[in-house]
């Protein structure tokens, strides 16, 4: 073989060679690095800045995040959309590609389950969660972050997607703490995208389940707090999909409403910090604390290749939740307890949940 | 030299030859295996200790076994000289690099946190890092499929490298050394 082709060959497996090490040497820094990000936890960073006003260096430590302290009205969406009407025939009602029911409203007694929901329960899965019961299905790491302050009130914020199947499973704990502090006048019944399995869910909102898009408000009034909810949509028959945030802020900056366009932008501030930057959906913000991600995992009592709870219609759901009778329901209000205790902090705990015990628990073991 | 050249063994004599080899069965059964949990590792922590998909599971399974067929393919070139010690160390470091991208990819859905902690810790940012987990999870299953492809190729490629270094000698495939 001419000597020249095996050096051009030797040449080409030396650049391969040269190439697969700088690969596995990145790949290394980039798992050390989310090794660090991911063990790192308890109180923000505060970047250190100096500050020069009015020509004279000041204090040189400034927090990045930015505060807000706003008065605004809140969005109230409508109660009908026309090209996303209720599906309330259940033709298609094969579990884990069904709609039945999707966007109808919870009747009253349905409704009732979420906003008269017993403190006594509250307090039991509080307790179950102080006392370790569900591992790792409950998560109160949360970071410190100021409050967002809308009409002298702390502030709820919501960002999710009805494709997502966290945000699905989540939302029922999350209108169990809200309940805590308010009350709903109306919830809708919905579900994760088909795609990603199919959760039977509640919405804020009737959802444009049939376009890209993103539902803002809710019907959820409370003297304790704000509650302000976005709801990115996409076609419900797909699988998971996020808009851009460009696009998701200008559908809210066309609304011309402040507390939704301080929100988002607020979302996208928190974000320039590793720790509460966002990392997927759900994110939210109870007062001062803001989790990525839902705080806790109830797909069911079954998991594996069927998740339980898409084998649930949504009024089984609301069963288990007004008696719980195992680790499914039990674990939504620990899910709740959790929120409720992060609210709790943040308005001095003058709401009447915020005296269960295992409320103020788990406020101070998880430090709120 | 022609007759060296003729005895050359081509890629599906190597395969066999490693597939035929019951240490080389059992090596490939273990990591197989080993893969195929190292990938629900990295979907379950991505989802809080639930493993879930939204790709069909034989997807998977082909990852696992493909990143497992290279990883037997550098175990071979060790063995057959230690003049090809960092050639296999290439193909081993590409079999764990295509298992660990597929992982990323599988657990990429709603909520990502492994992989915008990465995607951030290489400078991306809230933009990026949004655009690139619902990219991945709109893709996902294509992407899968592209890196269980990649293997193949990178096996493909593997065995070529081990056939032009070898050479068939009474029957059996050794290590040849190479002409200058």
């Amino acid at each position: 073989m001419p000597t020249r082709n095996i050096r051009s060959k030797d040449a080409a497996l030396q650049s391969l060679r040269n190439l697969t090490y700088i690969a596995i040497a990145l790949a290394i820094i980039a798992i050390a690095m989310s090794g660090y990000s991911l063990m790192k936890a308890g109180k923000p960073v505060y970047l250190n800045r100096t500050v020069y006003v009015n020509g004279t260096k000041t204090a040189n430590t400034i927090a990045s995040y930015v505060k807000y302290n706003i008065t605004s009205s809140l969005i109230t969406p409508q109660y009908y959309l026309p090209k996303d009407p209720p599906i309330t025939n259940a033709t298609n009602a094969t579990f884990g590609s069904t709609l039945a029911g999707l966007n109808t409203q919870l009747n009253a007694s349905q409704l009732s389950i979420i906003n008269n929901a017993s403190l006594s329960n509250y307090e039991k899965a509080g307790m179950m969660y102080l006392n370790g019961s569900f591992g790792t299905l409950v998560d109160g790491n949360a970071n410190n972050v100021p409050q967002f302050v809308v009409n002298g009130k702390p502030s709820v914020i919501y960002f999710g997607s009805i494709t997502c199947v966290f945000c699905g499973e989540n939302r029922w704990a999350m209108a169990l703490a809200l309940s805590r502090f308010g009350n709903f006048s109306t919830l809708f019944f919905g579900y994760s995208s088909i795609g990603d399995h199919d959760v039977p869910t509640i919405y804020w909102a009737p959802a444009q389940y049939n376009e890209s898009g993103d539902d803002l408000g809710s019907f959820y009034n409370s003297r304790y707090i704000n509650f302000i909810a976005i709801e990115d949509t996409d076609p419900i028959t797909g699988g998971f999909n996020l808009n851009s945030f460009p696009q998701i802020r200008s559908r809210i900056n066309y609304t011309v409403n402040l507390a939704y366009e301080d929100a988002i932008s607020y979302i996208l501030n928190l974000s320039n910090v590793p720790k509460t930057a966002f990392q997927g959906t759900p994110y939210t913000i109870w007062g001062a604390s803001q989790m990525n991600g839902a705080d806790s995992i109830d797909f069911g009592n079954t998991t594996g290749a069927q998740l339980g709870i898409t084998t649930m219609t949504h009024q089984q759901i609301l069963n288990e939740i007004a008696n719980p009778s195992n680790q499914f329901g039990w674990l939504e209000y620990a899910g709740a307890d959790i929120y409720i205790a992060m609210t709790c902090a943040s308005i001095n705990n003058s709401a009447p949940v915020c005296s269960l015990p295992a409320i103020r628990g788990i406020e101070k073991q998880n430090g709120y | 030299m022609q007759s060296e050249n003729k005895a050359r063994p081509g890629r599906l004599r190597i395969l066999k030859d490693i597939f035929t080899s019951p240490a080389f069965i059992a090596l490939f059964i273990v990591f197989a295996i080993l893969y195929y949990f190292f990938i629900r590792y990295i979907i379950t922590i991505s989802s809080r200790g639930i493993f879930l998909i939204s790709v069909p599971s034989y997807l998977l399974y082909l990852l696992s076994a493909t990143s497992a067929v290279l990883l037997a393919a550098s175990a071979y070139e060790l063995r057959l000289s230690f003049r090809y010690r960092a050639l296999a160390l290439e193909d081993g470091a590409a079999s764990v690099i295509t298992t660990f991208a597929g992982s990323l990819v599988t657990s990429c859905g709603c909520s990502a946190p492994l992989l915008a902690t990465i995607l951030y810790g290489l400078g991306a940012n809230v933009i990026g890092v949004s655009s690139a987990i619902t990219f991945i999870a709109v893709n996902e299953v294509w992407l899968l499929g592209a890196v269980v492809i990649i293997n193949l190729a990178l096996a493909y490629y593997s065995l070529g490298k081990i056939s032009r270094g070898c050479a068939i000698r009474k029957g059996k495939v050794v290590a040849s050394p190479m002409k200058d």
